[in-house]
């Protein structure tokens, strides 16, 4: 029997994803234009800087794309979309923040396959899956392979010198003199140290992170335990970026992994998705909602 | 042909963390980026650069580039972004060059980076020095600083 592996994440026969994926098209071109904006509102440092006029113009296309993607031009949104985003992917490298540049390959991939023909739908679900699953998976295992979640060195790290909510996130199972002590290490001294709490709860959870990354890409693989991978996936993905405010990934990765609900979820939720963009872009010109922001002042 | 085409784009979507969990470990690229997922990992890149003038007679010095203008503060700042993103993959050839073109005076320059690591052995930041010298007459040996100067990366003998 041949075993095809892009199977495994299709739907079952005869169901069709085309609504869930205009829904993810369109949020994808979403996710473009506010990043587009925020290029525009706050030029990136040099050697990423691209002229303001361009970053204006990428942001006004891409609303235009994004607007165009409610009609039936919306694969035409794509490809005019496509030259603008390699564009600004191949000014911002090697910097690109990874969301940044798998929205460009989603995209690429809402360019060359159209939901509204059925192989290119079966096709399309089954591979924006597996790339969620990938990512889990390597999220996961790059954890493992640094080595810093053992015995958690590296959230250790985060607690005394990422930003405030990082120990708001833990600080209930740790002394608060632990808490005070990794606080007190200079940030960028030699020997500073030992980022090392001594506390099997902590160590608990640190290695739930990534035992939970790898368990969830197995989950997602396999319909009967999809659904309530699902659950836990966008719980980890919120838990896990809410303290750095990292919304543009928070948003991106979770209405992906809505994609392997059925029941067109992912259009149910598009409104949603696209009100959470709109206010991103309304904090960035001040509106309230500065909580939204890294640093206050970021997406 | 496209169901292809995409399983050839998913297996190189697969292998491509794998090439880039080795790029950070041989040269020292910046684990966040170049879509390895490895976010969360490490903390965030700690890397100092100091550059070092070399005088015709053996002498060195730091360069304070605060004083000088624009453009080197420039070329300086963009090696920085660049070096601590891409790690050793980033040349300092550029950035030599580019100062020993501003300074006639220069025999060589030292450019010098270094990085803090948090060690998962030790839990404790460990520095990592390398640096590269570029003499104007293109000879290919490292400068040996005669006396260490203490609190700058320039107290290890480069190697």
């Amino acid at each position: 029997m041949r075993v095809n592996a892009l199977d495994w994440t299709a739907n079952p026969e005869g169901v069709r994803s085309a609504p869930d994926l205009r829904a993810c098209r369109t949020l994808v071109l979403a996710h473009w234009a506010t990043q587009g904006w925020a290029w525009a509102l706050r030029p990136l440092p040099d050697p990423y800087t691209f002229a303001p006029v361009f970053a204006l113009v990428m942001a006004i296309m891409l609303t235009a794309c994004l607007a165009a993607s409610f009609t039936r031009h919306a694969r035409l949104a794509c490809v005019v979309a496509a030259p603008f985003t390699l564009a600004a992917v191949y000014w911002t490298l090697p910097a690109t923040a990874n969301h940044t540049l798998l929205v460009c390959l989603l995209l690429l991939l809402f360019v060359v396959l159209d939901p509204e023909d059925s192989e290119d739908d079966a096709l399309l679900i089954q591979g924006i899956r597996w790339i969620v699953i990938l990512i889990f998976f390597y999220a996961g295992l790059q954890k493992v392979l640094h080595g810093m979640y053992f015995r958690g060195e590296f959230l250790t790290w985060m607690i005394g010198h990422g930003v405030e909510r990082w120990a708001d996130l833990f600080g209930w199972m740790i002394p608060a003199e632990e808490i005070e002590r990794v606080r007190s290490y200079p940030r960028y001294l030699v020997g500073s140290g030992p980022y090392r709490i001594d506390s099997v709860l902590f160590w608990t959870v640190s290695n739930s992170v990534w035992v939970g990354e790898i368990a969830l890409a197995i989950g997602l693989l396999f319909r009967r335990t999809r659904l309530p991978s699902v659950f836990v996936a966008i719980l980890l993905v919120y838990t896990i970026q809410l303290p750095p405010r990292e919304f543009m990934f928070a948003f991106l990765y979770s209405q992906l992994i809505v994609l392997f609900v059925p029941g067109e979820w992912q259009r149910k939720l598009m409104p949603v998705f696209l009100m959470a963009y709109l206010w991103l872009i309304l904090a960035l010109l001040g509106a309230p909602g500065r909580f939204l922001l890294k640093n206050g002042s970021d997406i | 042909m496209k169901r292809r085409a995409l399983s050839l784009f998913l297996i190189l979507f697969a292998i491509w963390p794998l090439i880039q969990y080795g790029l950070v470990r041989a040269y020292d690229v910046d684990p966040w980026k170049l879509m390895g997922f490895a976010m969360y990992c490490v903390p965030g890149p700690m890397k100092t650069v100091r550059v070092y003038e070399v005088s015709s007679d053996g002498s060195q010095r730091m360069l304070d580039f605060m004083a000088y203008d624009d453009e080197e503060q420039r070329v300086v700042d963009r090696f920085r972004e660049l070096r601590r993103t891409l790690g050793d993959l980033q040349s300092s050839d550029e950035l030599a060059e580019a100062l020993l073109a501003l300074h006639p005076d220069f025999e060589g320059v030292v450019v010098a980076v270094l990085s803090l690591k948090l060690d998962p052995k030790s839990a404790r930041l460990e520095p990592k020095v390398k640096t590269d010298t570029h003499w104007r007459d293109g000879r290919d040996e490292p400068f040996i600083f005669p006396t260490p100067a203490a609190g700058t990366v320039g107290e290890r003998t480069p190697g």
